[in-house]
Formats: structure tokens, sequence, C-alpha cells
């Protein structure tokens, strides 16, 4: 029963790793670029969820709380891309990454002076909701986290398999020069992307902020998620989400068998590891070069 | 013999990219393989230069068996190449490219160089002037202190050629030197490759696209079709070859 | 514009250009050597520091603009040299002056065991890997606890060398002086490294790693000695900075750090050893241009922009921002091309320092 109860826990918070990894392996497909920001994104979404929720500050009621921060975080995906990353277009990928590294500081240092560094927590009458099952405690943040993990990462797999922009997408991250020749309106489709990416980081936020407290410095959990990505071979969308409930698994099992001051060391660890052996991760995408 | 091929086979899932050729180059030869379009010379030319392992055959250079060499162990023993698609540096000077060509000649290491002890600048001098024939060769001094990618494709083409030169191989393969270059600079090139083979005594061989180039240097050509070598000959003869006429026409 | 007459292949290879080059070079070693003498304590320790930061970012530059790997993890190498120095100080009793360069080794030992299996790996996996890896190194620090006083952190003996004593607080000047020493000694490494075949070595597997291996570049090998010198430079400023800060536990060398070494480089000017000195200029006058600000500007008035929390890290990703968005050869570029500017006035174009767009392509076939 203990064994469980471990599970369900690291299956819901692999599911915000997941979901972080997610967001993390879209800019990749469709711009390969990787965009360090996304767990500051996430931190974001999060503060705002609390902040427009909280009877202290706005105190609306979810059902018009959440589209509203999504629509918000959509915008900051949108201006991210719109005024910072279209400029270094066809820069090399460290080049994007390190303004993303640059964004992610910046998005830490708006947090701050909005929000303060004090850990904010989430009003709702779902936390600290729990159900017995005998001796499975779950709890019904958790079953939502879970739940709607599935259910975005299903639909965006439909979205990438078969509706056009979706295709289109993924053939302006192969070669933006044969996409654009084919018709294909190649910034929109990074734009899109973005946009994309920052409902994810949306969701994301507002799952995490159901499960612990926040604070600005939360984006550094990131660095957790691309163990998920990298795991997931960072080109695969169900590699991503795979990649997260790995390191979500692995870590409260850790906790429990390791000494003290071990178990965090895991997601790493395993990164490191993955890297090493299957540098491509497990679902693996890539060619040699041809000479 | 200087090369030789014995039986080599490699497939790529299930398709025969090379099929059990063998071949010898002669030293002091311009051997050029010709062939349509994956026919197998770029496969061929890249398990001559150990970037693909061949899945069975065994290649020969100078007698000893070379087929457990890294690619970077081959310009040792003296086997230049270059590329189809331009593989220079760069982010660097002509000069500096030209240099990378010494590297493997050097006494060196790391330790006495970050010292820059006398002997090093010696040595550096030494290649200077190594690297300095190959650029008075091929008439690249005015490029000498430009960046790669300030050049013209042909420029590029020619620096490249120089680039294993300045290794001062004994075997150098090229790999389609000819292609995307202007007709004067062909014209160029094939005196380039005539006196590379009388002047510095260098063996070559080259895949080749551009018949005219061949005919004007090649001693021998064979003729690739579907990973089968079909014939060996002098130009006119595979010209006249009836497999060979198949393969580019159709029947 | 000066030309040179060249009568031998010596002036390619020589340090310094021309004489002209070599009297400014010389006249700013003097000044440098000078600085203890004008400034008080406050501005010798700032400048200290400033060469401790150099030396990382040098020892980065090394990696990042000569070998074309990106890491995120320098921090891990800098915790090397910091704990390796008072470590070897205090453990064994070794003295400073054979400390110091074993604290490097040990560094660049960390940076080869790393590099050699992950040889294999390109741009942003590396970069992912290092900065685990660095996250690592923060985890052990503390679970080492016997040799590094874990949670608590090392204090750092003053550096006494045959007597004289280099120490933060007795002696900033000394401490300066051997600080300006070493890091002269260690511009020489990089000058020579540049001259010479390893230094194109590293160039050739930066821009192709295909036809360096074909030029006879053992790429593995090379990668593994490029991240081994990087790893040994940011040691050594490692070790300095655990002497500068007296104090210092696993938290002094976070992940933050690591991040910031790559960023000054990058506002610096990737690619060249000026760049890791603009850089590391950047990042100690900042916090020092903030409290100027403070304290002048906003005196008085009851908005204070410069009291805001994190203000540092918001004007630093501000800077890093707009370089790499206006001027991604970083500071060095824009003195370059300023420098141009005057040396061929009134002939400069606009377009001469332009970069070539180019679409992009996927990287994974690599």
């Amino acid at each position: 029963m203990e064994i469980l109860q471990l599970i369900f826990s690291g299956l819901s918070s692999g599911c915000i790793y997941g979901l972080i990894a997610l967001g993390f392996v879209l800019i990749y497909k469709a711009t390969e670029a990787v965009n360090f920001a996304q767990g500051d994104m996430m931190m974001i979404g999060s503060l705002s969820i609390i902040s427009l929720t909280s009877s202290t500050a706005l105190g609306l009621s979810f059902i018009v709380a959440i589209p509203l921060m999504l629509i918000l975080m959509a915008f900051i995906g949108f201006l991210i891309e719109k005024v910072f990353i279209t400029h270094i277009t066809g820069e090399s990928q460290i080049a994007i990454a390190i303004l993303t590294i640059a964004i992610g500081f910046g998005l830490r240092f708006i947090a701050g002076v909005i929000w303060g560094y004090d850990p904010q927590t989430l009003e709702s009458a779902l936390i600290g909701k729990y159900y017995n099952f005998g001796e499975l405690v779950i709890s019904i943040s958790e079953v939502l986290v879970i739940i709607t993990t599935l259910a975005l990462t299903l639909s965006l797999y439909y979205f990438f398999a078969k509706t056009k922009i979706g295709v289109a997408m993924v053939a302006v991250s192969q070669n933006q020069l044969a996409a654009y020749y084919m018709g294909i309106p190649v910034k929109r489709m990074q734009s899109m992307t973005w946009i994309i990416a920052g409902l994810l980081a949306g969701v994301a936020g507002f799952l995490y902020s159901a499960k612990s407290s926040v604070d600005p410095i939360t984006g550094l959990l990131g660095i957790k998620a691309f163990a998920a990505a990298v795991i997931g071979g960072f080109g695969s969308l169900p590699g991503a989400l795979v990649g997260g409930l790995i390191v979500g698994l692995v870590e409260p099992f850790a906790a429990r068998f390791l000494p003290v001051g071990y178990s965090h060391l895991m997601p790493y660890i395993i990164l490191v590891m993955i890297l090493i052996f299957r540098p491509h991760g497990i679902f693996s995408q890539t060619y040699s070069k041809k000479v | 013999m200087i090369l030789s091929l014995e039986n080599i086979s490699l497939n790529f899932g299930g398709i025969k990219a090379v099929d059990q050729v063998s071949l010898d180059v002669k030293e002091g030869e311009i051997f050029a393989l010709i062939g349509p379009n994956g026919a197998g010379k770029s496969t061929m030319f890249n398990i001559i230069s150990r970037y693909y392992t061949q899945s069975n055959g065994s290649i020969v250079y100078r007698d000893e068996y070379i087929d457990k060499l890294q690619p970077h162990q081959l310009s040792k023993i003296g086997v230049a190449r270059t590329f189809q698609n331009i593989e220079l540096f760069p982010n660097s000077t002509v000069l500096q490219n030209l240099l990378v060509g010494q590297n493997s000649s050097k006494s060196s290491n790391f330790l006495q160089e970050m010292l820059f002890l006398p002997s090093v600048r010696k040595a550096e001098i030494d290649r200077r002037v190594i690297v300095e024939k190959v650029i008075d060769f091929l008439n690249l001094q005015p490029f000498r202190d430009k960046q790669i990618s300030a050049l013209s494709y042909g420029t590029r083409k020619i620096v490249e050629l120089g680039r294993a030169l300045s290794m001062q191989p004994n075997l150098l393969l090229l790999d389609e030197p000819a292609s995307g270059l202007s007709a004067e600079e062909t014209t160029d090139l094939a005196f380039w490759i005539e006196d590379i083979k009388k002047i510095m005594g260098i063996t070559v061989l080259m895949v080749e696209h551009d018949l005219n180039l061949v005919g004007k240097v090649a001693d021998r050509v064979g003729a690739l079709v579907e990973g089968n070598l079909v014939a060996v000959g002098s130009l006119k003869e595979i010209q006249a070859n009836r497999k060979v006429v198949e393969a580019y026409i159709g029947t | 514009m000066r030309t040179i007459f060249k009568t031998s292949y010596d002036p390619d290879i020589n340090l310094f250009k021309d004489r002209f080059h070599r009297l400014c070079y010389a006249l700013l070693c003097i000044v440098l050597i000078l600085f203890p003498f004008f400034l008080n304590e406050y501005f010798i320790g700032e400048l200290t520091l400033t060469l401790i930061w150099a030396i990382a970012g040098m020892g980065l530059m090394i990696l990042v603009g000569q070998s074309g790997q990106v890491s995120l993890g320098h921090s891990a190498f800098m915790a090397t040299g910091a704990y390796g120095v008072v470590i070897l100080q205090s453990k064994l009793g070794l003295p400073f002056i054979l400390a110091l360069p074993a604290a490097g080794l040990i560094s660049a030992l960390l940076g080869v065991l790393i590099a050699l299996p992950t040889t294999r790996l390109h741009g942003i996996y590396l970069a992912i890997l290092t900065l685990a890896i660095s996250v690592l190194v923060e985890d052990i620090i503390v679970l080492a606890e016997p040799l590094t006083g874990g949670v608590n952190g090392m204090f750092a003996s003053d550096i006494v060398i045959f007597g004289i004593n280099f120490g933060r607080y007795s002696n900033i000047a000394n401490l300066y002086w051997l600080v300006l020493f070493t890091t002269m000694l260690l511009v020489l490494v990089y000058k020579n490294i540049l001259r010479t075949p390893i230094g194109r070595a590293f160039a050739s597997i930066r821009d192709s790693e295909v036809s360096a291996s074909a030029m006879g570049v053992n790429v593995v090998l090379t990668k593994a000695v490029a991240f081994g010198v990087s790893s040994f430079f940011t040691g050594i400023a490692g070790a300095f900075f655990g002497h500068f800060a007296t104090a210092f536990n696993y938290e002094t060398f976070n992940v933050i750090m690591s991040i910031t070494i790559l960023l000054m480089i990058v506002i610096g000017g990737v690619g060249s050893i000026h760049g890791a000195f603009f850089g590391a200029i950047v990042i100690t006058l900042l916090p020092v241009l903030i409290s100027f600000l403070r304290d002048f500007i906003f005196q008085g008035s009851s908005i204070n922009l410069m009291a805001l929390p994190g203000i540092e890290t918001g004007i630093f990703s501000l800077i890093l921002i707009l370089v790499i968005l206006f001027e991604p050869r970083g500071i060095y570029g824009a003195w370059l091309k300023t420098r141009t500017y005057f040396e061929l006035f009134p002939l400069y174009r606009k377009d001469m320092f332009r970069r070539q767009k180019s679409y992009l392509k996927t990287e994974r076939l690599r």
C-alpha cells in the first residue's frame, strides 16, 4: 500500500515535470531552440492564478480566473517571441538558449518585484481535500493534475499528427527555408509555437500551485524538467511526458529508500546517465550527418 | 599498389550501397571513379577514409590493413581527403585552415605548445613554409588572411584542395572536386591535378561527374553502377562499355 | 592605419603585431601594477575580484569561444578549485604556492572526467549535462561533510608565500598583485594556445568535427584537452575566489554562478581574451554602479527604483538581452567596430560587420 502511495504522488509530480518538458520539446520541435525560461514562465502562471483568485487580491472565481491566466500566459509567450526571439532567427541554438536564460532571469526579477520573495499558496476549496481508500490517501488536486495532463498530451499529439497547422509546424522545424517555399507562413507558425508553450506553462503553473506553494525561485524546477525532456529524447511529445513521469516516480522512491540527502540527486544522476549512455534519449530522433 | 580494396560491401538497411567491390590504385596514378547518382561512389570514399565501416572485405594501404583505423589516424599514414559539400572551418582564415593540415605531423604536445617553448616556434615556422608552398602552388596569395565565410564557392573549393595538400599526403582522395566550379575554374583544376601527380608525386583517387575533367587527367577510370564496379580502363573503353552506357541512359 | 612590412614569418607568430601594440600593453601592465598606490582598499578589492572573474571567464572562453562546447556548469570547477586549495592547505598542510596549481589540476581532472564520456554530445545537450553536473557538485559538497564542512562551508586562512602575507583583509594590495601576476601568466598561456596547433585543433572541432578528423585531429582527445585546460583556468579562479571570499559554502557556487560566468563572456564577446575581461568588468562594476545610483540619484526622492529586490539580476539580464539582440559579438565586437570606424575614417561602411542571416536547418541531422 505504501508503494501505491509513492507511485501516486510520483505520478502527480511527474505530470508537472512532464508538462514543463512538453513546453521545452514543443519549442525545440518547432524552432530548434531550447527555452530555458519555460520553468520561469510556469512560475509566472502559478503566481498569477494565485493572485487572481486570492481573497486578499482580486478574488475571482476559478471559472473566470483560469481563462484570464491562460490568456495572460499565451500573451507572454507571444510577446517573448515577437520582441526577442524573431530578431535572432537563424542564429545558433546556443545564442537563443542564452537569450532565453536571460529572459528567465528577467521574469524572475519581475515576479520578485510584483509578488516579493515569500512563498504563496493557492486558496481553493479543493486543496487539502482527500479521499481515503483503505490506507491509500488520494488528494483531489493530484487527481486533477493527472487527468489534465493526460488530456492535454493527447490533444497535443493529435494536433501535431493530424491537423494542418500542426503538420506545418513540424515542417517548419525541419527546414525553415523549404517550409517557406512550400507556402507555410514560417513566422506565424513560430508565434503559434510560443503561444502554445505559454499556454502549457500556464496549465503547468496552475497545477503546480494546486499542489505546492510558489515563489519566484520555483522556476528553477525547470532543470528537473530538462531531465524529463532529455529522457524523452527532446523531440518527442509522448517521450517528454514519459520522461516527466520517470523523474517524478524516482523522486519519492529515492526519498523513501535512500539515505537523507541523496534523494534529490537522483533526477540529475538519471539525466547524466542518459546523456552518457543514450545521448539522444529513449525516443531517439537523431541521425548522423552525411558527408 | 598504394591502395587495394578487397571485396568491399556495405549495406544500408537492406540496400546494397557497395557490393563486393575490388579495386587497385597504383602508386603515382590518377584514378577516377565515375557513375550515376546513387551508385555508391561517395559511400566508397567514406569507407576508404573510415567514416563508414564496411560490412565485408578489407582495405590495404601500402601493404597494411587499415580497416581498424579511425578517420583521424589516416592523415598520419599519408591519406588526405576533400569533401563533396565543402567542410572548411568557416570562422578561420585561409592560412589557419591550411595550417590545420599540418597538425597531424606536429612533434610537440599541447603542454609544450601552451608554454610556447622555442622548439614550438621553430616547428611553427617550418609548418608555415610548407603551407606557403601550397599557397603559391594554388595561387591563393590574395586570400591568405581572408575568412572562409568571405570567399566565393569556387575559391573555397580550391582552399579545401589546398588544405588537403598541406597535409603532404601520399594518397589524395578528391570527392567531386569540380562540382559547382565554372568552366575556367575547372580548367585550372585540371592543370593542378596533373601537377599534383607530376610535380608532387601524389597518387590521386577522385570521384567526379565531369567527364571532360576525367578525360583530361585520369590515367584509369572505374565505373560504379548500383554498388558494383562494372568496368575499369581508360575513359574511352569505359564509354564503350555497354553496361555503363545502359546505366547512364537506361535500357 | 599602420602598414607593416613583413620580412619573415615571425611577426605572424609573435604575441604582438608591432612595437606600437607592444607599447600599449606594456603601458596597461604598468598602470595595473601601480593601481594599489592610488586606490583605497575597497577599490583594490573590487579590482582583484574583477581579475578573478576574468580568469574564470578565460577558462570558459577557451571552451566556448575556442572549442565550441558550451558549459552551464563552470561553477563546479570554481567550487573544486576553492575547496581543493583550502582542503590541501588545511588538511594536508601544503603551502599555497603548491596548493594553487594542485587545485587547478584537480579541477582539470574533473573536467577531463566529464568530457571523456560525453564527447558525443553537442550544443544544447552538453549545456544541459553540465548544468546537471553543476547541481550535482553542489549536493556532493553538502554530502561530503567531513572534507568540505557540509552546509557550514569552509574558512580560508590568509595566503602566505615565503613568509609574505597575501591576506584579503590583512594585505589586499599583495593579494591583488598575486592575482594580477597569475592573470598575466594565464593570458600568456591563452595567447600561446591561440598561435599553436592546439588552438587550431580547438577551432577545427568547433567549426566541423567531420573535417577536423579528416585533418588528423583526434576529436575526442581534443575535446578532453579543451575541457581540461578550461577547468584548470576556472579552478585557479575558484581557488582565488575562495581566498577572496575568505568564507564560503556550497551555496556560493550555485547554478546561478555557472550561468553568470557564461553570460559574462557573452556580454564581453565570445571568442576573444578581451571579451573575458570586458565581461568581468561589467559584472563587478554593476553592483558598484547600482549602489552609486542608489546613494546619489535617488537620494531623498520618494521613489527609489534602485532599492527593488533583485535589481542586479534585472539589470544584468536586460544588458544581456540587449547584447544578444543588437551586438552578438559583445562589447569586444562593439570595440572592434569603433576602432575600424576611426582607422578607416571616413571610409567605414555600415555593412562591414554585417552578419549573414541564415535560415534554420535542422541540427538534428548531425
